[in-house]
């Protein structure tokens, strides 16, 4: 309970900017209720001194225009609580919506590769809905039912004591009920959606796996097995059926009794002229007022913790620490050359499993260094390193003589381009995701000139909207290729110091190869260049390789100086080179016959 | 359009038909309801009337005895109308999930590469839910509209005629000023919806690509794109929220005039005498009563118009024939021997592009043919006629002499087994899925056929071996891993022909070396297609066929093919150099 209190009051924390307006909504709320109470007063007036005393059509009618005051009052009341609300709610919804956007854009890497996008999405959306609707619906309802009860209470009290204080007897027995009952119903609800979301990923596999059912003409036993899983969600929803069915009749016989009862005492009460007709007639209205909302309660109670779960889960991300990308000493607008020194570097992702081991060595600016190894030796953590993706436990990285730690992320990660082994377009226009990183405005000129460099442009230009053209999930489909060459583009324009390739293995024609080829070589010059490399070709190309292993250095060199030295690489290259020659073999074989 | 919305409608409730009871049910039970919430206010009027007016306490008793009888009776009724409709609900989601799921089994290949599986899948669960919405509570609520205003309106003339005759006055306008905010406020809704859906778009690719928007440094122009669209939200959804709150006073406030109408001429009759102060207090009831259906109607036709609009889509769905159809008297079993011949084939996906064009082919049994060529040439196609997942739009396929449309498509496919490029495992253990291939073999042949394909020892390297499970779609394995499991179901099915589609993503070389083992194993014996990606596979085939623009452009062993220096040629010296040079992950 004191924990409820606690998280209750965390949520109220979110609306602390319209708090006025939101008890603004909560008086109308109250106000409304007034007002029909009110209306009901007036009618007794209306009912024991006029109609009654036979006192003529004039009061009649001043009464009646009265009564319609009163109901418009009410009306105008009913807008405001709606409009408020509705202003309250909104506004929350849109400050979560943004502030969780952002917080997660600066959550660090080490949150986001054990994140789930479509968990994080689940929690931006419906998660914040139901917290709008905590202060749309929930808090509303409730407090509607608790004025109505007390407003009401409180006249019946003035009105006949003795008949308003029977008239609630049944209360206690109603709420009791109903909290009970709708928590025995949110479990079988809970358990229904269990299920429901069981059958769901049941039927998502088999229709991802369609062609394997019909390869083995397995159709009869995957209907079967279907049959089986869609029976029990039926049985499930019976159940959930079923707490319905008893709740909503008992409560309504209970509310229904308590009614009769206040009916039939005030009936007598009049006989016996310990009350007037207008008051007992007032009361019949009151009372209903005030009892058949009240069924309504265990709902909206169990309603508002779900919300307050849901906002649970939303604080869970909100409390991660955000990566901190500002702070360092070198901001400005400095240059860096690009000369890098890393001394006995040691790196691991948790604690006990070590990923670099102790890695020294330096390049100087404009320098190519290729990376090679097998996957797991740490050449892709080496590299993700340089714009502090992650943070280095022992050893040092100096860039341009001073230490990495002393650059912000944000001036770094400005200075260093990454063309990624699986290239990512967002969906809006080409023309924008080349100029993805710029906060400048660029002319068309310099977009033209990189996409030539980047040899994407006269693919561009065929498209029908060329720069123009849409890409992603409703747009152009592009190849592999041509999303690698406008990644490539993209980093023409960035201009980087410092340069990160994985140089992809995918899949693409010669002419395509020989393409990207020369547009990375065109990209690499004068930039100090890390590459992840899969290919001897590339290999070829660097001034210095650095073969890695099990998260260290083995070997060092050039290709010339590394191919005279036994080791890995010289097994690499002898094994390539075998390859080769027997294809040759096979080749002049093959002519041979001829 | 009115047309097709009705007859809609008559469709949905057609499927109540089995369960008719159900809905005789609950009609009858809230029309009873609505009966009764009348007659408790015309009771109220007795006890006032003959009751307290004439200070008879008898009457008072037996009315009140009525008054508890009436809500006891209601709560029966209460109770019927919520379990008829509820049950009623979950039949019909029960019953359209299957016939849904059933249906969408037998259809042809072109239905799956058109529609996507969220697509499908959003009509199995979602869609049903909001069709047996209408046939249950929506139905409920409109009956009971519809039975409360006018059981109330007669109630109302025989208490008194003038009066009734102002509600005839009223309730039109009311009708008519709810129809106007339903149109309004469905369409600000559907404004919401659709931001609603581009802020979740926003969401998922920033989130997907969050690493790339870190490396690009974009956070600050990315939050203020979002915030341009929430704040859009902001303003379309207040909007449609003080719109809806307009509605209720609105509706208030015609019934304020209602009850001020009822008020005043009420009261002057009543000095008149001709009406009693308890036909009075029973007017107000039956106004107040009214309120609730109509406050309700704006609620109930937006529920209305999305059920439709699910019913549509759920009916199309089970409207889609499957583009191929049974032969009259098609053998419902088959065995071959595994001769196939190609004979005059066309086939196009569109018409304007075919595909492939008086296509010819035959295949001795036993042999083991290497389809090579460019992507979108036809090799898919070719493989995927075989199995009679599309069927050619001229000529014939024969397998052993016998055209193959003689046979069901179960009996089949049952025949042919087909290798997929990218191996589906279901979620579930290691032996749930080789059994997929021969439902209740015997534990022994399942061993043998892992061992056949080589993938015995790396299942019981596994933690839990046979019993492993392997995640959804199997994800918890590795491709190699998968790939062998997907080899030793195919192996168990030990089917007469083989069609398999050979992986192009390269695996390190054990894993390759081991997965090449068990293809030999399954391809010993077997009539088999395999469009080729891997050498090793290439040159130990009987016949490599190269493919190009539908049509077979050299054929013959690798040797054969070499010496020709034709397209063969080029496309190993290139293609298949380079992949076997390409990566340096593979020696290690």
């Amino acid at each position: 309970m004191k924990k409820y209190k606690e998280k209750l009051q965390q949520m109220f924390l979110l609306i602390s900017e319209s708090k006025g307006l939101y008890i603004g909504v909560l008086a109308a709320i109250a106000a409304e209720i007034g007002a029909e109470s009110a209306g009901n007063l007036i009618i007794r007036h209306l009912i024991d001194n006029i109609i009654l005393e036979y006192r003529g059509m004039t009061l009649i009618i001043l009464f009646t225009l009265f009564f319609v005051g009163v109901s418009l009052l009410r009306a105008l009341f009913s807008f405001i609580e709606g409009k408020g609300k509705a202003k309250v709610s909104e506004n929350v919804a849109r400050n979560i919506r943004n502030q969780i956007y952002d917080h997660i854009q600066h959550l660090p890497f080490k949150y986001h590769d054990n994140a789930q996008t479509g968990e994080l999405v689940q929690r931006s959306t419906s998660d914040v809905d139901a917290v709008r609707r905590f202060f749309a619906e929930q808090i509303p309802g409730i407090s509607r039912i608790i004025f109505l009860f007390i407003i009401n209470f409180i006249i019946l009290l003035v009105l006949n004591t003795k008949l308003a204080l029977l008239s609630i007897i049944a209360v206690p027995l109603i709420a009791f009920i109903s909290i009970f009952f709708f928590r025995l119903i949110f479990n079988a609800y809970d358990d229904f959606q269990d299920h429901q979301g069981k059958m769901t990923a049941k039927i998502q596999e088999n229709l991802s796996g369609i062609r394997v059912v019909r390869s083995f003409a397995r159709q009869d036993w995957e209907k079967e097995r279907f049959k089986k899983i869609n029976e029990k969600q039926k049985k499930k929803g019976m159940t959930l059926l079923i707490r319905h069915t008893l709740y909503w009749p008992i409560a309504h016989t209970i509310c229904g009794m308590q009614f009769v009862l206040t009916i039939f005492t005030g009936a007598v009460m009049v006989i016996e002229g310990t009350m007037t007709l207008g008051t007992f007639i007032a009361f019949s209205s009151m009372v209903n007022a005030l009892i058949w909302p009240l069924q309504e309660l265990g709902r909206t109670i169990t309603e508002l913790s779900k919300s307050i779960v849901s906002f649970n889960r939303i604080n869970e991300i909100m409390k991660v620490e955000q990566e901190d990308i500002h702070s360092g000493t070198i901001v400005g607008n400095e240059l860096i050359k690009g000369k890098l020194e890393i001394n006995n570097l040691s790196f691991s992702y948790s604690r006990d499993i070590p990923v670099l081991n102790n890695i020294s060595f330096k390049c100087n600016p404009g320098e190519k260094i290729a990376l090679v190894g097998s996957t797991g030796s740490g050449k892709t953590t080496l590299v993700n390193l340089l714009p502090r993706n992650y943070d280095y436990q022992t050893g040092q990285i100096l860039l341009d003589g001073r230490p990495l730690t002393n650059y912000s992320r944000y001036f770094l990660r400005k200075n260093i381009g990454i063309v990624e082994q699986e290239p990512f377009l967002f969906s809006t226009t080409i023309k924008e995701n080349i100029c993805y990183s710029l906060e400048r405005a660029i002319s068309m000129d310099e977009i033209t000139e990189a996409s030539k460099a980047a040899a994407i442009h006269d693919s561009i230009m065929k498209l029908k909207d060329g720069y123009d053209t849409m890409v992603g999930e409703k747009g152009v489909s592009l190849s592999g290729g041509q999303k690698q060459r406008i990644t490539i583009a993209r980093t023409i324009l960035k201009n980087p110091s410092i340069l990160i390739m994985d140089d992809s293995t995918s899949a693409v024609d010669s002419e395509t190869e020989e393409k990207i080829k020369k547009a990375l070589e065109k990209l690499m010059t004068g930039r100090t260049t890390f590459i992840i490399a899969h290919r001897i070709q590339t290999l070829k190309i660097a001034d210095r390789i650095l073969v890695m292993d099990r998260g260290s250095i083995i070997q060092e060199g050039t290709h010339h100086d590394l191919v005279k030295i036994d080791g890995f690489y010289k097994q690499v290259f002898i094994l390539q080179t075998e390859i080769e020659e027997e294809l040759k073999k096979e080749l002049a074989l093959a002519n041979f016959k001829e | 359009m009115k047309d097709i919305k009705k007859n809609t409608i008559i469709r949905i409730l057609k499927l109540t038909k089995p369960h008719w009871k159900l809905l005789a049910g609950f009609t009858t039970a809230i029309a009873f309801t609505a009966f009764l919430d009348s007659l408790g206010t015309y009771i109220t009027k007795l006890i006032i009337d003959n009751g307290i007016m004439v200070n008879n306490l008898d009457k008072v008793i037996y009315y009140s005895k009525i008054f508890g009888l009436v809500y006891l009776l209601n709560s029966i009724s209460f109770f019927i109308f919520i379990y008829c409709a509820g049950r009623l609900g979950e039949w019909m989601q029960y019953d359209l999930r299957e016939k849904l799921f059933n249906h969408v089994q037998e259809l042809s290949f072109s239905f799956f590469d058109r529609s996507s599986t969220g697509w499908l899948l959003s009509r199995i669960t979602s869609d049903t839910e909001k069709m047996a919405d209408l046939a249950t509570w929506m139905l409920l609520d409109t009956i009971w509209a519809f039975f409360n205003i006018s059981i109330a309106l007669i109630f109302m003339l025989a208490i008194n005629l003038y009066l009734a005759l102002i509600m005839t006055v009223i309730l039109p306008l009311l009708i008519f000023i709810a129809a106007r905010f339903k149109i309004h406020i469905l369409g600000e809704y559907r404004k919401v919806r659709s931001l609603n859906s581009k802020i979740t778009a926003a969401y998922n690719e920033s989130f997907t690509g969050v690493k790339i928007i870190k490396a690009l440094t974009r956070e600050k122009e990315n939050l203020r794109n979002f915030g341009g669209l929430t704040g859009e939200m902001y303003h379309t959804s207040y909007r449609a929220a003080w719109l809806s709150a307009l509605f209720l006073p609105a509706v208030q406030l015609v019934i304020t005039l209602a009850l001020g109408a009822i008020l005043w001429f009420g009261g002057w009759q009543i000095e008149l005498g001709v009406m009693t102060i308890g036909g009075l207090r029973a007017f107000i009831g039956f106004i107040t009563f009214m309120l609730w259906p109509i406050q309700d109607l704006a609620r109930v036709f937006s529920g209305m118009q999305q059920s439709i609009a699910a019913a549509e889509r759920v009916f199309g769905l089970l409207d889609t024939p499957s583009d191929i159809n049974e032969t009259p008297y098609a053998k419902k079993s088959a065995s071959f021997k595994g001769e196939v011949k190609f004979e005059n084939v066309s086939f196009y996906y569109k018409e304007d592009n075919p595909v492939l064009t008086n296509f010819n082919l035959k295949i001795n049994s036993g042999e083991t043919i290497a389809i090579v060529g460019p992507t979108g040439g036809g090799k898919t196609t070719i493989a995927s006629l075989l199995s009679r997942y599309y069927e050619p739009v001229k000529g014939k396929i024969y397998i052993d002499g016998t055209d193959y449309t003689e046979y069901t498509q179960k009996a089949l496919q049952g025949r042919i087994g087909v290798v997929l490029q990218k191996p589906h495992l279901f979620a579930g253990t290691v032996l749930e899925n080789i059994e997929y291939g021969k439902p209740g073999a015997h534990f022994t042949e399942i061993v043998n056929a892992a061992r056949t394909s080589n993938a015995y020892d790396m299942i019981m390297s596994l933690p839990e071996k046979w019993n492993t499970v392997v995640g959804e779609e199997g994800t918890l394995l590795s491709h190699g891993q998968k790939q062998l499991i997907s080899l030793s179901r195919a192996i168990l099915a030990s089917p007469d022909i083989l069609i398999m589609d050979e992986a192009t993503s390269s695996i390190d070389t054990l894993t390759e070396k081991n997965i090449q083992k068990g293809i030999s194993a399954l391809l010993e014996g077997r009539t088999s297609i395999i469009i080729a990606h891997r050498l090793s596979t290439i040159k130990d085939a009987d016949r490599i066929l190269v493919i190009e623009d539908g049509s077979i452009e050299e054929e013959g062993t690798h040797s054969q093919l070499l010496k020709k220096k034709g397209h063969y040629y080029t496309l190993y010296t290139s293609q298949f150099r380079r992949e076997r040079t390409a990566t340096i992950d593979m020696l290690k």
